[in-house]
């Protein structure tokens, strides 16, 4: 293991690497935080920029700026309860809670440490286990990577917040969602109607941009009503009154002496999912903050628990290092920026896969060194700029307001340069709206449309194994992820109609 | 779906109006999958394996909605019938001028889209801050300001700096 970071960090012990890299990180953070710009986004638009580089300073650029747009999420998230990404739901949760509670610069703080310590772990593991994990993704087929997803979608039904009924309506609805567009195995299209716009399915920034961004506004607007109409007083004069509390000034040994179990658990978990092909980084985060919900700060979570917003972060920033393991020993993406830099590593004559070890170790172990250098470069970088962050949640909302809802145009109709992306804004705009007001959960949604792909593919691909669904019996691994899920699904329904018929309530105070 | 001592909409939809929504989604999702998923379901010809084709996985998703959304009906007659109390709505009650202040937001960002797309970005964009701020609460001076400098920015920001290409041709600085 030493040997690989000491080789790897020989590959990147150059100022200009080092400078890249920050730049990386640091625009990264600028697209991350502006609401409806995504990591993914920022790795798009630059990657063209770097294929006249060398690839130890274009990749470790691009790497940069993975990192800092991933990063960039947490502050919407925090700040003003829209996720950046979709890695970043979990963190809204108990971040943007937090925030609400006059503590938005711990938050910051916590998801700052958070996801560096999750990066620096991943790192670490990376080099040390870069080969045995190859093996190991070998090893998971379609099955087991079905039941994973089935697994995680599970959870994340079971904890958002609402009753499973609309949990699990809200997870169809994703599902169907992602159904829209080309068949994941013969090509055909499917629920398209003749709009050559749906051939490729719904345009996830847009959606996500109406999904989370639109209903934000509305329920600004609905403050102002509210206002007028005399029965709240001036959200701005309660926020001005919230934020100037003294904020706690949280330091980076405090997290790790009081969370450190808890860091090494979702660091764990993310990495282990991250060096799953496919899966991505959205899975992570959910599976993670279920382990610690069950912890004993569990009943806090949803109400701004720090410990919700670090296991989080955690397993989200772990992905990232983790996720490099199938793009680069398989050529196989495990996040969508990851797919963009697969194709700038190729534009660069390099091939990623098993070979890549063998013929370009210097380009291996210098992406590695890559994630590590900039997780320490994101910690320079953004932990001075945490205290001045938190003055966007004092901007007015009537300067605000206008000002989120141009970025949303400019972010929806960036990534591809359609109009019609602008109306699946609106569209979803309006259901994000209407969920919010019913009470349905909108992560199990979230999740299922992100995922859906993944999992009609991995389980189409399985039942042509075997042609029934003893597939799923012949991997023990697949086997207990299915087990499991039913376990969660039955025991929730078993509670649920337990306390419905004492008269309890069944759903939580708080749903997302 | 009013409350009796609430003056407002309490939710907008209710547990039986979320149940008949999820029977008749997947009742049209049934109903469109002969049309909507044709020709994936010739994959394999010769076989009868319906794990596999194209039309499998929607009509599952149509079932859940349907079985999901008869469920929600039964548990609402259930707790009708046995006079349980209603369940705790875990999202603030809405007054009717929230929601028509919400509704005229919607609406306004669908013209905004359609200004953006036929008159361009900024103009369009300077036009919906001066109108959205005004009907804020803002000044005169802030609503100007915040149209011009924002519009701008977003311009230069966008389009110069980092050359992502906004929406709109006729108009364009």
């Amino acid at each position: 293991m030493i040997d690989n970071i000491v080789f790897g960090l020989s590959q990147i012990a150059d100022i200009r690497v080092i400078l890249v890299i920050a730049l990386g990180v640091a625009i990264g953070v600028v697209f991350g935080a502006l609401p409806g710009l995504t990591a993914t986004m920022a790795v798009a638009l630059l990657a063209p920029l770097t294929f006249d580089m060398t690839p130890l300073i274009a990749l470790p650029f691009l790497v940069g700026v993975y990192r800092g747009g991933l990063h960039g999420g947490v502050i919407t998230s925090i700040m003003i309860g829209v996720p950046g990404t979709p890695a970043n739901v979990p963190t809204v949760l108990d971040g943007y809670e937090m925030a609400k509670q006059g503590y938005p610069q711990s938050a910051l703080r916590y998801a700052l440490f958070a996801s560096v310590a999750g990066a620096l772990i991943a790192s670490i593991l990376l080099f040390t286990l870069i080969t045995p994990a190859s093996r190991l993704a070998l090893a998971f087929g379609s099955p087991e990577i079905f039941a994973l997803i089935l697994f995680s979608m599970t959870l994340v039904t079971y904890i958002s917040g609402a009753t499973l009924a609309k949990g699990l309506l809200a997870a169809g609805a994703g599902m169907f969602l992602g159904t829209i567009g080309l068949d994941p195995i013969v090509g055909t299209p499917r629920f398209t109607f003749g709009v050559v716009n749906l051939t490729a399915g719904i345009p996830i920034i847009a959606m996500f941009i109406g999904l989370f961004a639109i209903p934000e506004l509305m329920g600004f607007v609905e403050q102002r009503a509210r206002q007028k109409s005399g029965i709240a007083s001036d959200r701005d004069e309660a926020v001005r009154a919230t934020f100037s509390a003294p904020d706690d000034n949280i330091l980076l040994r405090d997290v790790i002496r009081l969370y450190w179990r808890r860091i090494l658990i979702s660091a764990g978990i993310g990495s282990f999912i991250g060096v799953l092909p496919g899966i991505g980084s959205e899975t992570s985060p959910w599976l993670s903050y279920a382990a610690a919900k069950r912890g004993k700060n569990g009943a806090n979570f949803g109400k701004g628990e720090p410990e919700g917003v670090i296991a989080s972060e955690v397993a989200n920033d772990a992905v990232v290092g983790a996720a490099f393991v199938p793009t680069l020993a398989f050529g196989i993406p495990g996040d969508l920026p990851l797919a963009v830099m697969l194709g700038a590593l190729m534009a660069q004559g390099i091939r990623p896969g098993p070979a890549l070890v063998r013929d370009n170790p210097e380009v291996l172990f210098g992406i590695v060194a890559s994630v590590f250098a900039s997780s320490i470069l994101l910690y320079i970088i953004v932990r001075p700029l945490t205290r001045y962050v938190k003055k966007v949640v004092e901007v007015p909302t009537m300067v605000l307001t206008p000002i989120i809802l141009g970025l949303c145009v400019a972010g929806a109709f960036g990534v591809n340069n359609r109009p019609f992306d602008l109306w699946i804004m609106v569209v979803f705009g309006f259901i994000g709206y209407a969920m919010r007001k019913s009470g349905i959960p909108l992560a199990p949604m979230v999740l299922a449309f992100v995922l859906s792909k993944s999992f009609e593919t991995s389980f189409r691909e399985s039942m042509m194994l075997e042609r029934n669904f003893s597939v799923f019996a012949t991997s023990p691994f697949a086997l207990t992820m299915v087990a499991l899920s039913v376990l969660v699904i039955s025991s929730s329904v078993v509670m649920d109609s337990r306390r419905r018929s004492q008269g309890k309530s069944v759903a939580p105070a708080t749903a997302r | 779906m009013r409350g009796p001592n609430i003056k407002g909409i309490r939710r907008l939809f209710d547990d039986r109006l979320l149940g008949i929504a999820g029977v008749a989604l997947g009742l049209a999702i049934l109903w469109l999958l002969p049309t909507a998923v044709r020709a994936s379901t010739f994959l394999l010809p010769g076989t009868d394996f319906r794990f596999i084709r194209g039309d499998f996985f929607p009509r599952v998703v149509a079932w859940g909605f349907l079985v999901i959304g008869a469920w929600l009906l039964v548990v609402e007659q259930f707790r009708r019938s046995r006079g349980l109390p209603q369940e705790p709505w875990p999202v603030e009650r809405t007054t009717r001028g929230e929601l028509a202040a919400a509704g005229r937001f919607i609406i306004g960002v669908a013209i905004y889209v359609l200004a953006v797309n036929s008159i361009g970005f900024m103009v369009s964009t300077a036009v919906t801050y001066l109108v959205l701020s005004r009907w804020l609460g803002a000044s005169w001076k802030v609503a100007v300001a915040t149209a011009v400098l924002g519009a701008l920015t977003m311009e230069v920001v966008f389009s110069g700096v980092l050359g992502i290409p906004l929406p709109g041709r006729l108009i364009r600085f």
